[in-house]
This record gives C-alpha cells, structure tokens and sequence, in this order.
C-alpha cells in the first residue's frame, strides 16, 4: 500500500470472486434453461447470481517505501 | 409503494435505493498481506432520518464555512433488499453460505409478508419502468456505510421511495428495532 495515498496497488491487488454476465438487480430467477446458457458462456469461471448478495475476498501486499 | 425515478440527486436522501452497496465484514493483516472480506448486496435502502442527511450535506458542502461540524454524520444506515420470489425460497444468501427458512406464499404468512404484518420485512412493488422484480427489505440485517462512500455512489442510485411510503417504512423499522425480547415464560417453568 502506497503509504502517502493509502491506495491499494492494483497489480497487488487480487479479488476471489470473478465477474460474469450479469443480470439487474432482482430480477426473476432464472429458468432452468437459461442458467445452464450463463454456465457455459463462462465455463471455467465460477458462476454466480448477481440479484443475491455475494462476498468478495481482496487480498493486497503492503509496499515497503 | 411510489418512487421518483430520476437523475441522482445531489444529495443522499431517506429512501434512496442504490445498487451494489458493499459492506466490509472484516480487515485483517498478517505478514505484510492485508485481506478485506465484504458483501456486495445488489439493492440498499437508505434508513437514515432525511434531517439528518441534510444537516449532513450542508457542512459538508457549507455557502459559509459552519463554525462547527456538530451535526455530521460518520455513517448512513441501510438495509437491504431482496427479490421476493428469493425470500419466499429461503435462498437469498446462498451465495454468502447462510440458509435461510422458506415462507409459504400460498399460506398466512406469506399473505403477512405482502400486507406488511411481519414486522421484520416490508414487502416494495416497484413500478414496471424500473424492471426490479417485487422485493423485501429485511429490517434485521441493517448495516452502516460510510457516508462518503455512499456519496460517491450515485452513479448506483436507483430511485427514491416517495414521501409518506418511506415514512412508513421509516417508522416500520424504528418499531422492529425498539422492540422488546421478552422471555419465555413456558420454557423456563419447564426447565
């Protein structure tokens, strides 16, 4: 962490959740169907709905100055 | 319910409701690595008192420099909103590993949840412009954000729940927080 700004570093900066096509907030769930479409334009990435809450895990190196 | 839909106004107001709001659960540094843990929940809705807010925003953003900054506010209360049809499943915090019951639409409680007799939620029909699917406010899991961050997200702001209805939710939630747990009586005679 830039110890002046108190800016994380972006290239020190790593989150654990991964982004996907979205949908807006607190739509309908989604038919069988088309959950299986969102599975497979994002396979390898971990799926989830964005009308529910969800966690996020940042982790950062601080940077000697 | 009614809302005004508009551009984001200048100020943040009692019954805005913004979208992506996160809350930091923790922060946590060892050997050098500092790890945040927050929950991004897709709709908020501001609870704070609007006098408050406004008393708030005008020694932030003071015509003449205030003599003193007695009346700002370090956090704004929210509470979130979930999709309805979610609540109804029990599976509205899947995503954060917390299982929650089911409510029967079809029996009376779900019937409550609609009219508004559960004092723990209040149950949002949002006009068809804003293509939200009818939600609930849980009351219980109320947060603090920081009043600045919340500023900066007005490019989230969704719409505002007209006067008299956010009063009523407004006086909803002040009743489910001044509530009082009284004991089980049956139980501990039992016991």
């Amino acid at each position: 962490m830039d110890k002046e700004t108190h800016i994380f570093h972006d290239e020190y900066t790593t989150e654990s959740s991964t982004d996907t096509p979205s949908e807006p907030p607190n739509q309908p769930p989604k038919r069988k169907n088309e959950e299986k479409q969102q599975e497979q334009t994002v396979s390898g990435q971990t799926d989830y709905d964005k009308s529910k809450p969800r966690r996020v895990i940042i982790k950062a190196r601080e940077i000697e100055q | 319910m009614k809302v005004r839909i508009s551009k984001p106004p200048l100020r943040v107001s009692q019954g805005d409701i913004y979208r992506d709001i996160e809350f930091i659960e923790y922060v946590v540094e060892k050997e050098g690595i500092i790890e945040v843990s927050k929950i991004i929940f897709p709709l908020v809705i501001v609870l704070t008192q609007d006098c408050d807010l406004e008393q708030d925003y005008k020694i932030r953003y003071p015509k003449t420099p205030p003599q003193t900054q007695d009346k700002l506010i370090l956090s704004v209360l929210v509470a979130p909103i979930y999709n309805a049809e979610h609540v109804y499943l029990g599976e509205h915090l899947e995503q954060i590993e917390i299982n929650m019951r089911q409510i029967d639409r079809k029996h009376t409680e779900g019937n409550y949840l609609i009219n508004n007799k559960l004092p723990r939620y209040h149950y949002l029909d949002f006009s068809p412009q804003l293509q939200i699917a009818p939600s609930v406010i849980d009351f219980k899991h109320y947060f603090s954000v920081n009043a600045n961050y919340l500023r900066k997200k007005r490019s989230d702001f969704v719409c505002q729940v007209s006067p008299l209805f956010r009063e009523d939710i407004s006086q909803r939630f002040a009743s489910y927080l001044a509530r009082i747990g009284l004991p089980d009586i049956k139980k501990k005679a039992t016991s």
